[in-house]
């Protein structure tokens, strides 16, 4: 952009499009290197959960299933890098465009980046082991998105919060950034998970186990390692489909809250 | 012209940082002094827009800089004492930083680097404490912002460097700049300064130009102390004395005697006075 062009950009103070692309040149040193660390990671966690999918202790492919998950939450960390919070309180922005980078950045272009890479892989290796062998792997690492189906959509919000807590955590305190982004990522997990499980206790109570609790507990007692059959047969399950909206309906009142509190800082965070 | 009106800031500890600040400040390059926790780092936070005060306000051409929209904020830039960089390098930092800012001279940025002798290219974090002030106070001057606020410049810097500081500085400001170097190390840029801002607890207690201080002041030193001196300090061979000045005395401004006055309860009622402030 020429001197003139930036002369009248910055003369408008009306939210601009052009800034939030600008947003991302000022943050294009640290986050470029997101752009391939991040699917790198993604690769290795993959990786790691195929094999153990592929071994008898399958059960250890779910963890790292959540390791990708918990990347995606953590990717705000990257803005706290050099921790130029002063050049960053001054840039001659609007709030709202900073918010909304944020936002396109953290919950698009880094999830996609990530599922992309994982999809691809998995591509690669059902041509390799054969989609027989990675039945398991495929349904834990779909099973998220089952989620998401199951629940009109909302069930996105599931994954949304968490990306949204560390951003609140980073953009919100200006000392222990890095803590309060982990912090927040793990809190808001916390209150899910709790949430969810006092749901699924009342709602088992609630249906007397049946409904078909009773058949998961069968096949989890006839095959304990089989998670993805575990999550595939519950989700089947009315009740918790019931379940999983009412958490994800909490989950995506928690994300906007959140939205709405880290554009609050962003607007009137002092130094 | 930035105006602070009636300005007051307390942190959360309960330590008022500002009360009631009053100040117009024109173009030009001004001195901000003032004791350690004085007021004088949240004043340039205010002007900056980085701090809110509780109440008063402080305005940019009418604007009020804490709204922080992008037309005010593209013509103000503080530069903090120890400023932590998005970018490794300078040269990284005009590509992702300088393009916030229109007035950015890129020839005015390679001349003060030359001053400086550095190049951009060198990493910011490899850089001693004291190149990569250098490296910062030269691009910080060829964003070419009205309003430039320095904190601590000459911390840090080496004689050459403060030499340097001093060159590009002349170089650099243009008649409707207005920067503010707030520093305790007045002697590097003496020659320089338009005018004085004196902070002591949290009030801006004077404001004033260096022609209408001499005009009323006049700084002596003389073998014994001057009877009916404003000031008077012990020096090496003899004492520094603020005398009032009835326009005869001709004299150079002495920031550390003044500053010691104003830091005085004894001296400050007389000098302000004199000063008819």
């Amino acid at each position: 952009m020429d001197t003139t062009s930036i002369a009248a950009l910055q003369r408008n103070d009306s939210f601009s499009w052009r800034r939030v692309a600008m947003v991302w040149t000022y943050y294009s040193p640290v986050l470029r290197m997101q752009l391939w660390l991040w699917p790198l990671i993604a690769a290795g966690i993959y990786l790691m959960g195929m094999l153990t999918a592929l071994s008898p202790v399958s059960l250890v492919s779910s963890f790292a299933i959540s390791g990708l998950s918990m990347l995606i939450s953590f990717g705000p960390l990257m803005l706290i890098r050099n921790n130029a919070i002063v050049s960053e309180t001054m840039l001659p922005v609007r709030a709202d465009e900073k918010f909304v980078f944020y936002l396109l950045y953290f919950l698009i272009v880094v999830p996609v980046l990530t599922i992309l890479t994982v999809g691809a892989l998995h591509l690669v290796a059902t041509m390799i082991f054969g989609a027989e062998r990675l039945h398991d792997y495929t349904v834990l690492l779909t099973q998220r998105s089952l989620m998401v189906e199951y629940t009109y959509g909302i069930g996105i919000f599931g994954e949304a919060i968490g990306v949204l807590a560390c951003l609140f955590g980073v953009t919100a305190f200006t000392r222990n950034r890095a803590l309060a982004g982990v912090g927040f990522v793990i809190g808001s997990g916390i209150a899910i998970g709790m949430i969810g499980a006092i749901m699924g206790i009342i709602m088992a109570f609630v249906s007397g186990f049946a409904d078909g609790f009773l058949q998961i507990g069968e096949i989890a007692e006839r095959d304990p390692g089989n998670t993805g059959v575990i999550m595939d047969e519950m989700y089947k399950l009315p009740i918790m489909r019931l379940m999983m909206i009412v958490v994800s309906s909490v989950a995506a009142l928690g994300s906007f809250l959140l939205a709405y509190l880290m554009f609050r800082r962003l607007r009137n965070r002092q130094i | 012209m930035i105006l602070c009106e009636n300005l007051n800031y307390t942190y959360n500890t309960g330590r008022h940082a500002l009360v009631d600040v009053n100040a117009a400040i024109l173009p030009g390059l001004h001195l901000l002094m003032g004791e350690n926790g004085a007021g004088k780092t949240t004043l340039l936070h205010v002007i900056a827009g980085l701090l809110f005060p509780q109440s008063g306000r402080c305005t940019l051409d009418d604007v009020n800089v804490a709204r922080r929209e992008p037309s005010t904020m593209s013509r103000v830039f503080f530069l903090a004492d120890n400023m932590q960089w998005s970018a490794a390098t300078i040269n990284q930092l005009v590509a992702t930083h300088a393009c916030f800012f229109p007035s950015f001279d890129e020839s005015l940025l390679r001349s003060n680097l030359e001053a400086m002798g550095l190049t951009g290219a060198e990493g910011l974090r490899a850089l001693s404490l004291g190149n990569r002030k250098k490296a910062a106070i030269a691009y910080a001057l060829s964003l070419r912002t009205d309003v430039l606020l320095l904190d601590e410049p000459a911390n840090g810097l080496d004689i050459t460097g403060k030499k340097a500081l001093q060159k590009i500085l002349m170089q650099s400001m243009t008649d409707t700049q207005t920067v503010i170097v707030s520093t305790h190390t007045v002697w590097d840029l003496k020659n320089l300064f338009e005018s004085v801002m004196m902070v002591r607890r949290g009030r801006l207690v004077l404001n004033a130009s260096i022609y209408s201080i001499l005009d009323k002041l006049a700084f002596v030193f003389t073998p014994a102390p001057v009877p009916g001196a404003l000031y008077s300090e012990e020096e090496m061979g003899g004492y520094r004395s603020i005398v009032p000045n009835d326009g005869t005395v001709e004299s150079d401004i002495n920031f550390t005697a003044l500053y010691s006055a104003l830091s005085s309860d004894a001296a400050m009622p007389g000098i302000l006075r004199q000063l008819n402030y």
